[in-house]
């Protein structure tokens, strides 16, 4: 079965900054994509300045070079070109998608975007505003709050994954402070940038290679890449929210990183124990058997070292208990027995069908790249998946459910009103009471 | 052009298959667009479209309870499905070996659907779940309720989410009635996009859905469906939500209408983006609001256009919803600009590239605009539809549309305020203008 995917053919050079360039021609539309990564990301925020890594990104795209704000969206936005960000906790990535054949005019432009951005106080004071009023939103989300406080119980306030960033951290972060964020870590050194789409890779470079080079922030500091974490005990977090009618469950431990040797055997672990959908154990037990929540999955989280493994759902308040203990049967019996040859079988043929579809369009296909050169992934990984995917052995990944899952060592969070779900939590151990508008 | 590849066939049982090969990914994307949704729904059984969207999954004559997506996940798959007000739409994706299942799966629950009682009250628990999941966000509690007074006296007044208390009473046999009245060949259209043999795609189809009953058309009784109240009204709610938020509604064409091109570029024109007017005038130069923003929903028989602003509790939620309606008087005035009619050219155009890419997405343009504008062609032509529009037919249409006496506001207040945050907001603009001053 081995090499039914195939990347479409691609060029990359590394130019003399560091920076590394993907060029991935591709004549099926007339659109174009590009895409820079650079290594660094929510981790890097400086302590009691949380927040400093998402406002820099975004204060990157107001403006540049000349053009204020104002008139930098507008070029951007006349062109039918259309800008997006994405602020990870090891990776920050800036992207333009637009018309081919607005390329000339709008790849400098992006270009200037990021080597060259104009950083103004009053951009920046319209985007602290911003923030903070979107922090006010999320605290509405029971989503978000059971989330938080499991990551801080996870990892602890010194750790970066524990770190949020809070309406008082980002009033302390000052437009200087950004600019000096934005020169010591956004360096060309370690960025990877993919151009794909319809393009001819020898003009593009004809037109832009002085353009890339002339990028020379220097890297002064090493961006942080969290450690993984232990989760010694079991511990009930509540989050207080009385006006709820349905609570937010979060139970979880630490988990691999991304770098993990038996990464493949994580995920189809996972896949058969809460991240297959309906497919899955938790799905097919507390959903559609016992009718118990709307949805339920689960899923590993990982940076390079850090990671965690969670499980989330959403219950009526009365059953929070009995939902509780539903779950951590199924994950006691799982974490005990492991899984059988069929339920391998099944997650491999998932796992091997789906790769067609995270490679559909350029826009996945440079997604796909930035991850694999992120995580110094060999080129062949695409190619040889299948064949990596069904040397899998029953006894390896249950080898690794042995080792990776815990059922007793659990973090168990829930956003609910005290005054229905306290007495049900505490069957599960002692409980820490939080109120939802505690600061993390 | 791809879109010229479009390849269509009505069966004899009324069955209409629309299907566009796309090379690329080996992948396939099936939908069946069934031509009913909350709109043909009553008292009593509000909620029964979205309950039988979930039975669907719950096992049919061949296939066990849950095993159509079991069978699509094994593949590499996935499958879903989504209840609307003119509409219920099932998706499903798979590598391009796997079609013939798909057509096979979703045959077999066209007309052979299980509806066995112990699986249906278990399901409805669910449901309740869903149901409250959504109305734990306050802001979606507040928005159902706001596009209930919209509506009011329309069948879209109720959202297809239902009733809580009708969801609680609903029978198997309510759920049976609504299945057999509106589940046929007749009542859907089923779409194909990607990488598939074109020269037996049709055949295929036949195979699983040519023998396929056609209904008679029995109980499926025309509601009352255009004309609503077109009343202005003023909400205000109070929320557990701690940013104060204000919306503002008007009667939009029906999705279908001729009008409904020229009311997309309008909408645009004011709220798409950075270099939108609204985010131009009242976040960046009034300060009035935080964010700003605005969509059309247009549904087969009505529509809503919408804005919204997000400002600070400091405030005065009047001068937010002026700053509104200047832009948008500004509009029925004076027109929109060539400069703005290009970038609107030129968004949509990009839109239209970067949608071609994924065959969920070409699927699902093709199905709505078959299903709820009557022909899959406007979605091809709607392109063509910009390059005739002049200003002046703009303006018409915005002054026809946003009409003051029409105008549905919605201002939701935070539950609690700081004072002390109040103040210093306050303190805040005022120090805040001085120094913009000098």
């Amino acid at each position: 079965m081995a090499g039914i995917y195939k990347f479409p053919k691609i060029e990359e050079v590394v130019l003399s900054n560091g920076l590394h360039l993907i060029m991935v021609p591709d004549d099926e539309q007339d659109g174009l994509i590009a895409i820079i990564q650079f290594s660094v990301g929510t981790f890097s925020d400086p302590l009691g300045m949380e927040g400093t890594v998402e406002l820099c990104t975004r204060l990157l795209q107001k403006g540049c070079g000349r053009l204020n704000a104002e008139q930098f969206n507008e070029k951007m936005e006349y062109a039918g070109a259309s800008l997006f960000s994405d602020v990870g906790e090891e990776h920050v990535a800036l992207g333009v998608r637009m018309l081919a054949s607005k390329q000339q005019e709008i790849f400098p432009l992006f270009w200037k975007m990021i080597s060259d951005p104009m950083m103004e106080q009053r951009e920046f004071t319209l985007l602290q505003r911003e923030m903070i009023t979107a922090l006010k939103a999320e605290i509405s989300e029971p989503g978000v709050l059971v989330n938080r406080h499991f990551y801080r119980e996870l990892a602890g306030e010194e750790h970066p994954a524990g770190r949020f960033y809070s309406i008082g951290a980002v009033r302390k972060i000052t437009v200087e402070k950004v600019r000096d964020f934005y020169k010591n870590y956004f360096s060309p050194t370690k960025a990877i940038l993919v151009v794909a789409g319809k393009f001819d890779p020898e003009k593009f470079k004809e037109s832009n290679l002085s353009l890339l080079k002339e990028f020379n922030n220097i890297n002064n500091a090493p961006s942080v890449v969290a450690s993984t974490v232990v989760q010694p005990r079991r511990v009930v977090r509540l989050i207080d929210k009385p006006i709820l009618s349905q609570s937010s469950i979060v139970i979880g431990h630490s988990a691999p990183g991304e770098i993990f040797a038996r990464k493949a055997e994580l995920i189809l672990a996972n896949y058969i124990f809460g991240g297959g959908n309906f497919s899955s154990r938790l799905m097919s037990r507390i959903r559609s058997t016992d009718g118990s929540t709307y949805g339920i999955s689960s899923q590993i989280a990982s940076e390079r070292y850090f990671g965690a493994f969670l499980i989330q759902t959403s219950t009526q308040n009365s059953q929070v208990a009995t939902v509780i203990q539903s779950i951590l049967d199924t994950y006691k019996e799982f974490c005990e027995n492991g899984v059988e040859q069929k339920e391998l079988e099944n997650a491999k043929q998932f796992a091997i069908g789906n790769m067609a579809f995270q490679l559909e369009g350029i826009g996945n296909i440079a997604e796909k790249l930035l991850w694999l050169r992120f995580y110094d992934r060999a080129d062949s990984y695409i190619e040889n998946f299948d064949s990596m995917i069904d040397q899998i052995s029953l006894e390896s990944i249950n080898e690794t459910i042995r080792n990776c899952f815990f059922p007793e060592n659990v973090i168990i969070a829930a956003v609910g009103p005290k005054a229905q779900i306290y007495r049900q939590l505490k069957e599960f151990g002692s409980v820490n009471s939080f109120h939802y508008r505690d600061r993390l | 052009m791809l879109l010229n590849n479009i390849k269509e066939f009505k069966f004899d049982n009324g069955l209409k298959a629309i299907c566009l090969k796309k090379s690329g990914a080996p992948i396939v994307s099936i939908q069946l667009w069934y031509k009913t949704g909350s709109i043909n729904e009553h008292d009593g059984v509000r909620g029964v479209s979205h309950v039988l969207e979930h039975m669907m999954f719950r096992g049919s004559a061949k296939f066990k309870p849950e095993e159509h997506a079991n069978l699509i996940n094994t593949v590499g798959g996935h499958s879903n499905a989504f209840t609307a007000e003119d509409m219920t739409v099932y998706m499903n994706s798979v590598p391009c070996k796997s079609l013939e299942m798909v057509l096979e799966l979703e045959a077999d629950r066209m007309d052979t659907l299980r509806l066995e009682s112990d699986i249906f009250q278990t399901e409805k628990k669910v449901i309740i779940e869903e149901y409250h999941t959504y109305m734990n966000n306050p802001l979606t509690k507040a928005f159902l309720e706001f596009r209930q007074e919209f509506f009011r006296g329309h069948p879209y007044e109720v959202s297809p989410l239902g009733k809580l208390q009708d969801l609680q009473s609903l029978t198997v046999e309510q759920c049976r009635d609504y299945y057999q009245k509106w589940y046929s060949p007749d009542n859907v259209v089923l779409v194909v996009v990607g990488d598939f043999d074109e020269g037996n795609i049709f055949e295929l189809i036949n195979r699983y859905f040519g023998e396929k009953k056609p209904s008679d058309g029995a109980g499926r009784v025309d509601l009352v469906r255009s004309g609503i109240r077109n009343m202005a009204n003023r909400m205000s709610r109070r929320v557990e939500f701690d940013v104060p938020i204000l919306i503002v509604g008007f009667p939009a064409p029906s999705s279908s209408h001729e009008d409904a091109v020229p009311m997309e570029i309008l909408q645009q024109v004011l709220s798409g983006g950075e270099s939108s007017r609204l985010h131009k005038e009242i976040v960046r130069k009034q300060s009035v609001a935080v964010m700003s923003g605005g969509i059309n929903h247009m549904l087969k028989f009505a529509g809503m256009s919408l804005f919204f602003a997000a400002f600070t509790p400091d405030m005065a939620v009047s001068r937010v919803e002026k700053a509104v309606l200047e832009q948008i008087r500004k509009i029925k005035s004076e027109g929109i600009t060539i400069a703005e009619m290009e970038k609107i050219k030129n968004s949509i155009l990009t839109n239209r590239i970067f949608e071609l890419y994924n065959v969920d997405n070409i699927c699902q343009k093709i199905g709505y605009s078959e299903c709820i504008e009557g022909d899959y062609r406007l979605w091809v032509r709607r392109l063509d539809a910009l390059k005739t529009l002049d200003g002046s037919r703009l303006m018409d249409v915005a002054q026809a549309y946003w009409d003051d006496s029409k105008c549905h506001v919605l201002h939701l207040r935070p539950s609690k305020v700081n004072p002390l945050l109040y103040a210093v907001g306050l303190f805040r603009r005022l120090f805040g203008k001085f120094r913009r001053g000098n």
